[in-house]
């Protein structure tokens, strides 16, 4: 399950329609999210949620799901 | 918000690291602020090429602004890869080879884009490194470089028109270093801002820009109970409300303290609050820890009226448009009624505890009262305001207009801009925004080429009457556009000055001194604007008539000066303050 907050900020960082996010959505669905897209997805994700990414999971978040896989990750083990 | 600048905004940025955020970022900022802006992104580290080839996407853009943001550890890589390599003689000659370099950056650039503004930032250098405890006992050392290199940049800023500096190293400070650089963002896309940075900086450059522009706001109007002092005056009565040298009244004392220094850099303070007036005039007068007395404040409103109502009025006696206001109050309720109600006031959020107002403070004046010069004019604005409520008081008194403009024994002075008025006259062709016929915004670089052209008279007016002396207060810019046919490009006069005829002798003056140069025909344009209505009729009154577009409309004027005379009111003396300097 995708979060609303995730769904909210990729909807804002790319200009895409929240209905149309899906587990699948990332480079290849998305226009936008290109490198500097992603960083800047990323950051905002992380003052939502209030987490930090080390530095090699970063470029491995390349779809919504993976951004919220990571999230449940990192909450279960902070 | 205040007047925002007309047209497009071409903005491009350079840098050293990857910066396309704070691109976005800054873009966002301003757009927020009603500037329509198109960017143009040089590549990471790509700004010497892009400013070296003269087809680069640089000059195709032609950009209004060009940021050039360069960062210590870029400038300085070697010196901080291998600290144990260089005496203080090698530093202090790398800063000023930096330096150097980026002067003739500055001098590529100006010989392409001399209009454009550059905006320069100080940098600083990592606080922490393998020098720790050796820097300062020992010839080793890394910070004397930042501190190098940022003393040229303010001799260069000093030596170059159209360039600004944004202090880079104050925002690191405040935001502190752990904070501002964030080393994944540098691992993977040579990026050195972190987000917090990110934002901190272009907040910073947004007001820095906005205030170069003029885009600012003038008035600060405060409540009094709980932001001037703590507690209730009409509850506590004067010895029980929290202000002095001591504990939390200490944190009102050094607020106000702050609050004058914005006073002396000519934003004016004004008083809207829900009490007694007597019990508050009371504080102002007779407190002995108050730092702010009755005269700080250009004008009040101490009364059980609602406080929107109470801040049209304000507006109305300081002539000022309602953009133009900032609104503190301790109450949210009240700021929302006043968000509700006056839209264009800016009313921020307020902290609750007072000792976070001072800084509070400063945060707001940086965003909404940026000023990147102070003239003469500035730090007296108060006590001219103070000086209108006695002209009004005498107008009432007077049995007939003109009875009331000969009593005020106006002198006129009017001279051409030299280098001594030119800042004031920017500033005056920056923010007037009511008497302003066809408020064309100029900057000082355009305005300082105007003034050295043969066909263009730049003239300001400098107005004193019994009261006080206003300063420099109007501002006319002619061209001749044949033999003996001048129009009149930008003629304005600051709202304080209003409805005393000096717009008529001004124009007069003017007409004598054009004669004077062989001029037959004089053409005025009125462009309208939202606010400059008052200008709306200038021409029309004074005898001009219409030759193209709508009375009220964008229009044209055209008067024979030969046949017409524009008479130069006689309760006006006006002096000549001499010749045009050669250029």
């Amino acid at each position: 399950m995708l979060d609303p907050r995730l769904l909210v900020i990729i909807s804002d960082v790319f200009g895409v329609p929240p209905e149309e996010i899906t587990a699948g959505s990332g480079p290849e669905t998305i226009a936008d999210w290109d490198s500097v897209g992603h960083l800047k997805l990323v950051l905002q994700v992380e003052e939502e949620f209030g987490v930090r990414f080390p530095v090699s999971d970063i470029p491995k978040l390349v779809s919504a799901g993976q951004i919220q896989e990571a999230l449940d990750r990192l909450r279960l083990t902070g | 918000m205040t007047e925002a600048p007309g047209g497009p905004v071409r903005l491009a940025v350079l840098s050293s690291s990857t910066t396309q955020l704070l691109t976005d970022a800054l873009g966002k900022e301003l757009g927020a602020c009603g500037w329509i802006i198109e960017t143009w992104q040089s590549g990471f580290n790509q700004y010497r090429q892009d400013i070296a080839d003269p087809a680069s996407g640089l000059f195709l853009q032609r950009p209004h602004i060009i940021l050039l943001h360069l960062d210590g550890e870029d400038l300085f890589a070697p010196y901080l890869t291998n600290p144990f390599r260089n005496g203080p003689e090698a530093r202090r000659e790398a800063s000023r080879n930096a330096a150097k370099e980026l002067e003739n950056c500055l001098k590529v650039i100006r010989s392409r884009l001399p209009e454009a503004l550059v905006v320069l930032n100080t940098i600083c250098l990592p606080p922490i490194h393998a020098l720790t405890g050796l820097e300062h006992h020992s010839p080793l050392g890394i910070t004397d470089l930042a501190w190098h290199y940022n003393s040229e940049l303010t001799r260069i800023a000093s030596e170059q028109p159209n360039v600004l500096v944004n202090d880079v190293a104050a925002l690191v400070t405040q935001l502190g270093y752990t904070r501002w650089f964030d080393p994944r963002l540098w691992h993977l896309a040579r990026c050195r801002l972190s987000a917090s940075a990110t934002k901190a900086l272009a907040r910073s450059l947004a007001a820095l820009l906005r205030a170069w522009k003029g885009d600012v706001r003038k008035c600060l109007v405060l409540d009094l109970d709980n932001i001037l002092w703590g507690g209730i005056i009409g509850e506590d009565r004067m010895e029980g409300i929290v202000l002095g040298e001591e504990g939390p009244g200490l944190a009102f004392v050094e607020f106000q303290r702050e609050l004058a220094n914005l006073a002396r850099k000519g934003i004016l303070l004004a008083i809207c609050s829900k009490n007694n007036e007597e019990d508050a005039l009371e504080v102002l007068r007779h407190h002995p820890s108050m730092r702010l007395q009755l005269e700080s404040f250009a004008a009040r409103r101490i009364n059980w009226r609602d406080k929107p109502a109470n801040l049209c009025e304000l507006a109305a006696e300081l002539n000022l448009g309602l953009g133009s206001f900032v609104f503190i109050d301790d109450s949210p309720i009240e700021r929302g009624l006043m968000r509700e109600a006056l839209p264009e006031v800016y009313v921020p959020d307020w902290p609750k505890d007072p000792s976070s107002f001072r800084l509070a403070l400063l945060d707001l004046a940086w965003e909404q009262f940026g000023r990147i010069s102070l003239t003469e004019e500035d730090r007296s604005r108060t006590a001219m305001y103070q000086a209108e409520i006695d002209r009004r008081e005498l107008a009432r008194s007077s049995s007939t207009l003109e009875g009331y403009y000969r009593s005020l024994q106006m002198v006129a002075q009017i001279g051409f801009a030299d280098q001594f008025t030119t800042p004031r006259i920017v500033q005056l062709i920056q923010k007037t925004n009511q008497f302003n016929l066809t408020t064309r915004r100029y900057t000082e670089a355009e305005v300082r080429k105007m003034m050295i052209s043969p066909d263009v008279l730049i003239l300001w007016l400098r107005l004193s009457d019994r009261f006080s002396d206003s300063g420099i207060v109007g501002v006319l810019i002619t061209k001749q556009c044949s033999a003996n046919v001048w129009t009149i490009d930008t003629m304005l006069l600051s709202c304080r000055v209003i409805g005393r005829t000096v717009e008529n002798a001004f124009l007069g003056f003017a007409c004598q001194i054009l004669k004077g140069r062989g001029a037959q025909e004089l053409i005025g344009e009125y462009i309208p604007t939202k606010k400059n209505v008052p200008a709306a009729n200038f021409y029309r009154d004074l005898g001009f008539g219409l030759s193209e577009g709508q009375e009220g409309a964008s229009s044209l004027w055209q008067v024979d000066l030969r046949e017409k005379q524009i008479q130069i009111p006689e309760w006006i003396t006006v002096k000549n303050a001499g010749d045009k300097p050669h250029a």
